[in-house]
C-alpha cells in the first residue's frame, strides 16, 4: 500500500507545528527587549588549548577553576560509517564490551566509575565512538587508566552475551515507528556505508560478527591519527599529564577511510508497516556536514523548519534510552554527507497533506528571498539553540572535540555564532536550492489489520 | 507543564527554616522529637547573595564555562493560596503572568523568539519562573523578566489564556502515574495546607477562580520579601545588579506561609481507583527531619543517594532486579517541617504489592545495619561527586538557590559553595559519620510509611480517586 492510496484516510499531525515555525511573525516593535539583538561577543566560550602528542593524538582542553569536576570526551576514529557493511552492529558490541571489561580485579570499568560517583559512558557517532568520563579531577587519572586498560584488554569472553543483547536491541528498534522511519531514510541516503544500517545493526549483520572480528575492530579503532581527547572543567596539569601518559603509546595503525555513500539520484518514497495506531513520516534531504561553509546557513534553515532536538537526540548511547517520539526537523550534520530530516506523525492530518505542506514550505525556501524579520528571528533561534546546547561538561567537551577537528581548530566554536549571525536571505535561498531537492520520504503505516 | 527534566537530587529540596511551630500536628500522630542539630546554624552570608532595600533577594553566580545563563525568579507562596484552599491558584497566576501581552507579544513568546527557553514550575510552597538564555542576551532578558514579574498584574486576555493552558495541564497530569502517586501521597501525609493539595488543582476549582482572584493572589504573594532573583552562568554581575535594581518594586508586607497539618499514617495502603488503562505503581513516604535540623537533613540526603540513586542505590537495584524496565524514583524532599522521604516505582508490568514488598524489605535491611567505615567513606565521597555533577549547569545552580529560598534557608543551599567545597551544606556533609547516619535512618525510616498503590489497569481520575 502506498501513501497515495491512503490519502484521505490516514491522519497527519505535526506539520501544523512545523508550518507555524516556518512562518513566524515578529511584532512591529518588540516589547522591552532591544529591537535589534545585542552584538555577539568575539569569544563566546572560555579559552581553549590544543596539544598534539608526537604520535598524532590531539588533546584539547578548556580549563576552569570554578569546579572540581572534569568532563572528557575520548573520540576514537571508529564510528558507524566505518563499520564493515556485513557486520553492522559491531561498533555497539565493541563499546559495550569496553564498559563491561574488568579493570581493577573483578570490577568492571563501569562499576569502578559508579563507586566513585563518576560516570563512564559511550555514544556511537557516524564517524567516531566516543567514551565520556565525568568525575572529580582527582579521580580522573585512575578512570582514564582503567579505560585504557579496558581498551588494551577488552573482555572478549563476554562476546556471546553482548552479541545476544545486540540482537535483542536490534529487534526492539524495529518496533519503534520513529526508529523505523529513521532507518529507512538512512538506508537510502547512506547506502554503501555502515551508517545505512540501524545503530545496533540488524539480525543478519550482528549474526555475522565473530569474536575475531571484534578483536580486530577494537584494535583498528585504537590509532593515534584521528584520536581526539577533549576535556572541559577542572582540566589541571594532573589531568592533562594523565591523558598524555595514557595515549602516548597509541600507534599509527592503518587508517580505515569511511566509504562514501552512493549518491541519491532521485526522489524516493518508501513504505513500511508496523503495529502502531497512526502513521509516522520522515522526509529527508541532503545537507552540508558540520565543517561545510554552508553549515551555519543550514542551521538557520533548521530553525525556520522548527527543530525537534539536537544532533544527538537519536544517537545510540549507553546511558540513554532511544526516544519513542521525535517531531520536527532533525539535522544530522556529523555524518558525511549530512542530512536534514523532518519527522511528522500522522495523527491529525493526511499523510499526503502533511508531505505536501512540508514541500510547500521547502519550495518557499528555495524560490523566494524570505523577509528580513523572519530571517532575523530564525537566526536568533539558531543562536539560542547553539548556546543552550552547551551547558554541561558533557556537551561542552563534545563541542570542544568537534571544534578541534574542524578546519578552524578550536576557534570553530566561537566562529560559528558569527557565521550564523551573518546568514543572509540569499544564502538561505542558495543553500536550499543546492541541498533541499531530491527528497526521500519514508512512511511507516499501521498494519492493515489494525485499521 | 515543565519544559525540562528536573534535577534528581535537589529539585524539591530545601533547607533550613526554623519553623517548627508553623506546623500543627494532628492528634494521634506520634512523630519523633526534633533532632538536636549537631552543626551550627546557617552562616549569615550566602555566596553570591545580596538583599535590596525593599527586601528583594538577589543572587548572582558567575561561571564562564558555558555561554548561557539561567535567569530565575522564585516566589515563596502557597500553591493553594491564602485563606480558604484554592488549589491551582498559584499555577494559574504564574501562567497568566507569562501570557500577559506587551504590544502583541507575550513574555513567553518574546523570549522564545529571542532564542531563550521559558518555563514555570509550581511547587506546594514556591513558584519558579525560569529563563535559559544565551549569555549575550542575559542582562536585557533579566531586566524584562523582572519588569513584568516584580510588578505583577494581569488582564482578562492573559487570564483566559492561562485558564486554557492550565485546563490542558490538568488533563495531561492525570496521565502521569508518578505525579499521581506523589500528589496522592502528599494529600495523605498532610491533612491540610499547601502541602495537602495538588498544585494543578482540579477543573472545579479552576472554574471558580476569577481574574480578581488571580490579581489578588499576585498582590499578596509577589512581594519583594517573598522573592528571589537569581542569575547564574555567564553573566555580568554589575550589569545584572543594576538592571534588577532598576525594576525593584516598593517594599510590602509579606504574609507567612500557611500551616500544613500532618495526618496520622495508617498501616493499610491506600489504593487509587481507576478509569482507563495504564501502568501500575506504588508510592511510599516517610516523614523526615525538618530543614532546621541541617545535619539530619543532610544525612537523609546521603541516605537518599545511597538507597535510591538509579543504577547504584540499594533499593533502586533491588527493584530493578525485579522489574528491569521500571521507572524508579526516590529522594528526600527537604521541607520546613517535616521533610518527606519519597520513593515511587511505576511500570507496565509492575505488580505494586511485589514492588512495595521489595522496597520495604530493602529499606529495612539498610536501616538495620550500620555501614562499615570504609564503605561509608566511599559512599560519602561518591555522594559529594554526585552533588557536584548535579550542580554543574547554570540552571541547576539557580534551581537550588531558589528551592532553598522558598524553604527559608538560602544559606544551606548546596549551590552556595565554591570550588573548594566551602559553604554550609558541604560542611554538614563533612560532619556525617556512619553512626550518625545510622541513627537518623533508624529514627525516620523505621517508622510506618504512608503507602499509595496504583493497581495495573485504568488510571484514576480526579473524581474517582478515593482514599
Amino acid at each position: 500500500m502506498s501513501a497515495r492510496s491512503c490519502a484521505g484516510f490516514l491522519l497527519g499531525a505535526c506539520l501544523s507545528a512545523v508550518m507555524v515555525a516556518a512562518a513566524p511573525k515578529m511584532p512591529a516593535s518588540p516589547p522591552r527587549l532591544p529591537a535589534s539583538p545585542p552584538r555577539l561577543p568575539a569569544s563566546s566560550f572560555a579559552p581553549a588549548n590544543t596539544l598534539k602528542l608526537p604520535n598524532g593524538v590531539t588533546i584539547v582542553s578548556q580549563p576552569s577553576d570554578q569546579s572540581q569536576l572534569v568532563g572528557a570526551q575520548i573520540f576514537l576514529p571508529a564510528g558507524l560509517q566505518q563499520q564493515p557493511l556485513d557486520k553492522a552492529g559491531i561498533a555497539a558490541i565493541a563499546a559495550a564490551t569496553i564498559l563491561a571489561s574488568p579493570v581493577e580485579g573483578d570490577q568492571t570499568l563501569e562499576r569502578v566509575a559508579e563507586n566513585l560517583g563518576a560516570t563512564v559512558s559511550y555514544t556511537l557517532d557516524p564517524t567516531d565512538t566516543r567514551f565520556y568520563i565525568e568525575s572529580r579531577a582527582s579521580d580522573f587519572p585512575r578512570l582514564l587508566h582503567d579505560l585504557r586498560s579496558a581498551l588494551r584488554n577488552p573482555a572478549l569472553a563476554l562476546f556471546a552475551s553482548f552479541q545476544a543483547k545486540a540482537m535483542t536491541n536490534a529487534n526492539d528498534v524495529t518496533k519503534s515507528p520513529l526508529e523505523t522511519a529513521y532507518a529507512m531514510v538512512r538506508r537510502v541516503r547512506y547506502e554503501g556505508t555502515g551508517f545505512a544500517f540501524p545503530d545496533a545493526g540488524n539480525a543478519i549483520s550482528i549474526a555475522n560478527v565473530t569474536r575475531k572480528d571484534l578483536q580486530t575492530y577494537l584494535r583498528q579503532a585504537q590509532r593515534a591519527n584521528g584520536t581526539v581527547i577533549a576535556v572541559a572543567g577542572a582540566a589541571n596539569t594532573d589531568v592533562l599529564n594523565a591523558i598524555a601518559r595514557e595515549f602516548s603509546d597509541l600507534g599509527a595503525a592503518a587508517e580505515t577511510t569511511a566509504p562514501a555513500p552512493r549518491a541519491v539520484e532521485r526522489t524516493r518514497q518508501i513504505v513500511a508497516h508496523r503495529n502502531i495506531p497512526s502513521p509516522w513520516i520522515a522526509v529527508a534531504y541532503a545537507a552540508p556536514n558540520q565543517y561545510s561553509a554552508d553549515f551555519a546557513t543550514m542551521l538557520v534553515i533548521e530553525a525556520l523548519l522548527g527543530p525537534g532536538g539536537d544532533v544527538h537526540a537519536l544517537a545510540f548511547a549507553s546511558n540513554t534510552t532511544a526516544p519513542m517520539e521525535y517531531l520536527g526537523a532533525y539535522y544530522q550534520y556529523e555524518a558525511q554527507p549530512g542530512s536534514l530530516i523532518v519527522f511528522l506523525d500522522g495523527e491529525s492530518t493526511s499523510v499526503d497533506q502533511a508531505v505536501r505542506d512540508l514541500e510547500t514550505g521547502i519550495a518557499r525556501l528555495r524560490d523566494k528571498n524570505l523577509p528580513p524579520e523572519l530571517i532575523s528571528e530564525a537566526k536568533q533561534l539558531a543562536l539560542g539553540s547553539y548556546y543552550l546546547s552547551a551547558t554541561d561538561l558533557n556537551q561542552l567537551s563534545w563541542l570542544l572535540g568537534r571544534s578541534a577537528t574542524s578546519p578552524d581548530g578550536v576557534q570553530f566554536e566561537n566562529v560559528l555564532p558569527q557565521r550564523i549571525a551573518g546568514v543572509s536571505a540569499a544564502d538561505i535561498r542558495r543553500v536550499a536550492q543546492h541541498y533541499l531537492a531530491k527528497e526521500t520520504v519514508a512512511i511507516v503505516l499501521p498494519q492493515p489489520q489494525s485499521h | 507543564m515543565d519544559w525540562r527534566p528536573r534535577l534528581r537530587l535537589w529539585n524539591m529540596r530545601g533547607a533550613l527554616a526554623a519553623l517548627f511551630s508553623s506546623l500543627s500536628i494532628a492528634p494521634g500522630f506520634a512523630f519523633a522529637a526534633a533532632e538536636t542539630p549537631q552543626a551550627p546554624a546557617a552562616t549569615a552570608e550566602v555566596l553570591g547573595q545580596t538583599q535590596l532595600n525593599d527586601g528583594l533577594t538577589l543572587v548572582e553566580r558567575r561561571a564562564n564555562i558555558s555561554p548561557s545563563a539561567a535567569l530565575e525568579i522564585w516566589i515563596r507562596c502557597p500553591a493553594s493560596g491564602y485563606g480558604a484552599s484554592r488549589p491551582g491558584i498559584a499555577r494559574l497566576a504564574v501562567l497568566a503572568l507569562l501570557e500577559k501581552k506587551s504590544g502583541d507579544t507575550t513574555l513567553r513568546e518574546l523570549f522564545r523568539r529571542a532564542g531563550a527557553q521559558v518555563g514555570v514550575s509550581v511547587y506546594h510552597e514556591g513558584t519558579e519562573i525560569a529563563v535559559l538564555a544565551p549569555s549575550y542576551q542575559a542582562s536585557a532578558m533579566l531586566e524584562t523578566l523582572a519588569g513584568q514579574v516584580l510588578h505583577p498584574r494581569v488582564d482578562q486576555s492573559a487570564y483566559l489564556a492561562a485558564r486554557q493552558r492550565l485546563a490542558a495541564q490538568q488533563v495531561a497530569t492525570t496521565q502521569v502515574p508518578d505525579q499521581l502517586l506523589r500528589d496522592s501521597l502528599f494529600s495523605h501525609m498532610f491533612a491540610s495546607g499547601p502541602l495537602h493539595d495538588p498544585t494543578y488543582g482540579d477543573a472545579q476549582t479552576l472554574a471558580n477562580l476569577s481574574l480578581d482572584d488571580v490579581n489578588a493572589f499576585l498582590g499578596r504573594a509577589y512581594v519583594p520579601a517573598n522573592e528571589i532573583v537569581i542569575a547564574a552562568g555567564n553573566v555580568d554581575s554589575n550589569d545584572i545588579s543594576r538592571r534588577v535594581s532598576s525594576q525593584a518594586p516598593p517594599p510590602a508586607n509579606a504574609e507567612p506561609m500557611p500551616d500544613s497539618a500532618l495526618s496520622p499514617i495508617g498501616v493499610t495502603p491506600t489504593t487509587l481507583q481507576r478509569s482507563q488503562a495504564s501502568m501500575g505503581g506504588v508510592g511510599i513516604g516517610w516523614f523526615g527531619p525538618p530543614i532546621a535540623d541541617e545535619q539530619a537533613s543532610t544525612a537523609m540526603d546521603f541516605l537518599s543517594d545511597y538507597l535510591t540513586r538509579p543504577g547504584t542505590g540499594l533499593v533502586a537495584q533491588a527493584v530493578a532486579g525485579l522489574y528491569p524496565t521500571v521507572n524508579f524514583y526516590g529522594q528526600f524532599i527537604t521541607l520546613r517541617n517535616p521533610g518527606v522521604f519519597f520513593i515511587s516505582a511505576t511500570g507496565a508490568t509492575l505488580d505494586p504489592d511485589a514492588a512495595l514488598g521489595t522496597i520495604r524489605e530493602s529499606v529495612r535491611k539498610a536501616v538495620a545495619a550500620q555501614l562499615s567505615k570504609p564503605e561509608f567513606g566511599r559512599a560519602l565521597d561518591a555522594f559529594r561527586t554526585h552533588l557536584l555533577r548535579e550542580l554543574q549547569t547554570p540552571q541547576q545552580v539557580a534551581d537550588n538557590y531558589g528551592w532553598y529560598f522558598t524553604q527559608g534557608a538560602t544559606g544551606y543551599s548546596p549551590s552556595a559553595t565554591d570550588a573548594r567545597l566551602g559553604g554550609d551544606y558541604f560542611a554538614q556533609v563533612q560532619r556525617l559519620t556512619p553512626a550518625y547516619v545510622s541513627a537518623i535512618a533508624k529514627r525516620y525510616l523505621s517508622t510506618e510509611p504512608a503507602v499509595i498503590v496504583l493497581p495495573r489497569g485504568p488510571l484514576p481520575t480526579a473524581v474517582n480517586a478515593a482514599p
